[in-house]
């Protein structure tokens, strides 16, 4: 039993025109230290050993969960993004670093006291560029560096937040559910506790401490530094496309923009002359190749969890860099198929304060079928269903042009023509699904049944 | 705009601690309950066996000084401990009521690896996360078929030869003695159809005893009024018309 420590870096959220780092490491002809932190100067106590087998108990929960996602291309390209922001730098005492992909929708990038950083997938979703990512691991390997986990630890700010810790807790205990939660935070797996203190954040010096830390790190390891600062800007005029329950919190966070200034401030003094922009296509592409298994877990998660917009802009994003992946089609017309009634982009009567009501109230307050229900009262929303039901279909048959032995087009093919009542298509659609899928496929037993239940359609003997 | 974040802080920090103090009491005050389809409680959808999904348990411990929050701490070891004794509660109850059971995690005969099988297993958890949220909120919704996890709960292997799919769920807070608060915790038993996903019922149990040390003792003499309520397994009693 351990005390919770964490540290956090405030979201490194996609840049635009982010001005990206390279992915190749350029020589350094600036002059910048990078922080080892207190090194032998810290000495552990009961304490802090007591926080160093709470951060092995979380590390190994999440593995058997089976919250860390194992890709081994994703792998190797945070660990060389990881590996080259550390340098040569030794590791401090009781740390082996290690960079995981967690499962999860959170855009907030964590890591523990013996070193372990978690980069989730909603946010790896969203980096476009390697310098982004460089700078989300600089400022998480500088948190570790500085023993931030063991000094917060020991800190009085544990007691100020303790409050707010315990409201999370309140939160997460689903029967006394004060403030609902759903969307991003509901879908989280991370503990309710490692959530809220991700959303809090370091004291605003410990932050800017690991921000300097992480500036420096990355550039000595040649990425231009203004990536973070950027990050930062795009942080701060965060969207989302869907009620987030969180989001006042998250945009309220200690001073972003000042954050921003002075990481803009280092970089206009210290990116190295040779550091490479690296926005050319073939770039981009190979970056978006090595995160896309993210995306696809993470537009898999924002499917399942009524969050059908992102997953459209997710999958819409795979699509246009891989047109002629049919993995990223089928993602694709799932999450239209996900949308029903609802458009793909806010309306904008829901960027109206009413509308926003409108839509904290669908989320908090009625399921989804209840909400589909409700759209599908009104034309807009029948026109709207048929809109969506025919780009799924567009893409789905997109898929099956690509490679005609891709199963799950047809397995998905099948829904979307359940859905539209065309009980012979989607039974014809099953029926190819079940003749290419292995025999152990887990999937068999639930589309054999789908498909007696539309043929017995077909012949008028469905029951209800 | 900084005024307006001070105050919004403010805010949120005042009813943070609100909600802490009336969570403390929350499990004090509510009554076991149940909520069950007409179907199940009048035996139209009989039950005679189970898959248990993996149990998740979620303990805290919670410090008081006397003057206030000294620390909150994660109980990681416990928490699984406590997990699996919930999951033997529930299991032993469903097997005294004639039900078989069989875990989520057992390949059977499908041929499938432990690997797909984890990976379904963690989809569905993934979607019964996001239907508790608010089947939680508004359990009686259940009774009007308003929850559904989807068909993919018939791709666990053990959905073939079963009638129900079991997820059970336990929250803890154990405070430091000496505090004058006493321990506290929320237990969900949810049902789902094992081929549709509809879920079927919903058991909310807030012990009063100390569910950590003696679970059992504590726990099944609850979950047995509350099961024999919904009139399920082989100890059913005649139709019950009250589906809560």
């Amino acid at each position: 039993m351990v005390a919770v420590s964490f540290v956090v870096f405030c979201s490194m959220l996609a840049a635009q025109e982010a001005p990206a780092g390279s992915g190749a490491a350029a020589p350094n002809t600036v002059k910048v230290q990078v922080s080892n932190g207190p090194g032998a100067a810290f000495q552990f106590t009961k304490v802090d050993d007591a926080l160093l087998a709470e951060a092995n108990a979380i590390d190994e929960q999440y593995e058997k969960k089976g919250l860390v996602l194992h890709d081994p291309g994703l792998q190797a390209f945070i660990d060389s993004v990881g590996k080259r922001v550390l340098g040569d730098r030794p590791a401090p005492e009781k740390v082996t670093y290690r960079f995981l992909v967690l499962r999860d929708p959170m855009v907030n990038a964590f890591s523990l006291s013996n070193g372990s950083v978690y980069i989730p997938t909603g946010l790896l979703s969203l980096l476009e560029n390697e310098a982004q990512l460089a700078s989300v691991l600089g400022h998480e390997t500088a948190h570790v560096y500085e023993r931030h986990p063991y000094i917060e630890n020991r800190s009085i700010r544990k007691k100020v937040v303790a409050s707010k810790i315990i409201a999370a807790a309140a939160i997460s205990v689903p029967g006394g559910t004060v403030l609902a939660v759903a969307s991003a935070v509901a879908a989280s797996e991370v503990s309710n506790l490692l959530l809220w203190e991700s959303i809090y954040g370091y004291s605003r010096e410990k932050e800017s401490q690991a921000d300097s830390d992480g500036l420096a790190a990355m550039t000595v390891a040649g990425y231009d530094p203004h990536a973070m600062a950027v990050t930062f800007e795009l942080l701060d005029k965060y969207n989302t496309l869907e009620y987030e329950p969180h989001y006042p919190l998250f945009q309220d966070h200690p001073k972003l923009a000042e954050r921003r200034e002075q990481a803009l401030a280092f970089a206009n003094a210290h990116t190295p002359m040779d550091a490479r922009t690296g926005t050319t296509q073939d770039y981009l592409a190979a970056v978006l190749t090595a995160i896309a298994p993210a995306i696809v877990d993470d537009t898999n998660n924002d499917i399942e969890n009524r969050r059908p917009r992102t997953a459209v802009a997710r999958a819409t994003r795979l699509v246009s860099a891989f047109p002629g992946d049919p993995q990223y089609q089928v993602l694709l017309g799932d999450s239209y198929r996900a949308l029903g009634a609802e458009t793909a982009l806010p309306t904008n009567n829901e960027l109206t304060s009413g509308g926003k009501a409108q839509q904290r109230k669908e989320v908090l307050e009625m399921s989804e079928q209840e909400e589909q229900k409700a759209l599908l009262k009104t034309p807009e929303g029948q026109a709207t269903l048929k809109e969506n039901q025919a780009k799924a279909e567009k893409a789905f048959l997109a898929a099956n042009q690509i490679d005609p032995q891709y199963a799950l087009a047809y397995r998905e093919l099948g829904f979307l023509y359940e859905d539209e009542l065309r009980y012979s298509d989607a039974a014809a659609n099953y029926q190819r699904y079940l003749q290419l899928v292995p025999s152990t496929s887990l999937d068999r037993l639930r589309i054999k049944r789908r498909m007696a239940q539309c043929q017995n359609h077909q012949t008028g003997q469905a029951h209800p | 705009m900084k005024l307006r974040r001070q105050i919004f802080l403010a805010f949120a920090t005042a009813l943070f601690v609100c909600v802490s103090v009336s969570t403390a009491f929350a499990s004090a005050l509510q009554n076991n309950t149940s909520y069950v389809q007409r179907k199940v409680s009048s035996g139209k959808f009989p039950i005679h066996s189970a898959c248990m999904m993996p149990p998740q348990g979620h303990l805290i411990k919670i410090g008081f000084k006397s003057i206030g929050f000294k620390s909150v701490e994660e109980m990681p070891q416990e928490s699984e401990s406590w997990a699996e004794a919930l999951e033997a509660i529930v299991e032993a109850q469903l097997k005294a009521r004639g039900i078989s059971v069989t875990s989520a995690a057992n390949p059977l005969s499908s041929g499938a690896s432990a690997d797909a099988i984890k990976e379904v297993i963690a989809q569905v958890q993934q979607k019964f996360k996001a239907v508790s949220a608010l089947m939680y909120k508004k359990p009686k919704a259940i009774a009007k078929s308003a929850y559904t996890l989807g068909d993919q709960v018939g791709m666990l292997p053990c959905s073939e030869n079963s009638d129900i799919v079991v997820f059970v769920q336990g929250q803890g807070q154990v405070v430091t003695a000496g505090s004058g608060l006493e321990d506290a915790a929320d237990l969900f038993i949810t049902l789902a159809d094992a081929k549709t996903g509809e879920i079927l019922g919903l058991i909310q149990l807030y012990p009063d005893c100390n569910f950590l040390l003696v679970p059992e003792a504590c726990i099944g003499p609850d979950l047995d009024i509350e099961l024999t309520d919904m009139n399920l397994g082989s100890f059913r009693k005649k139709a019950k018309t009250n589906g809560h």
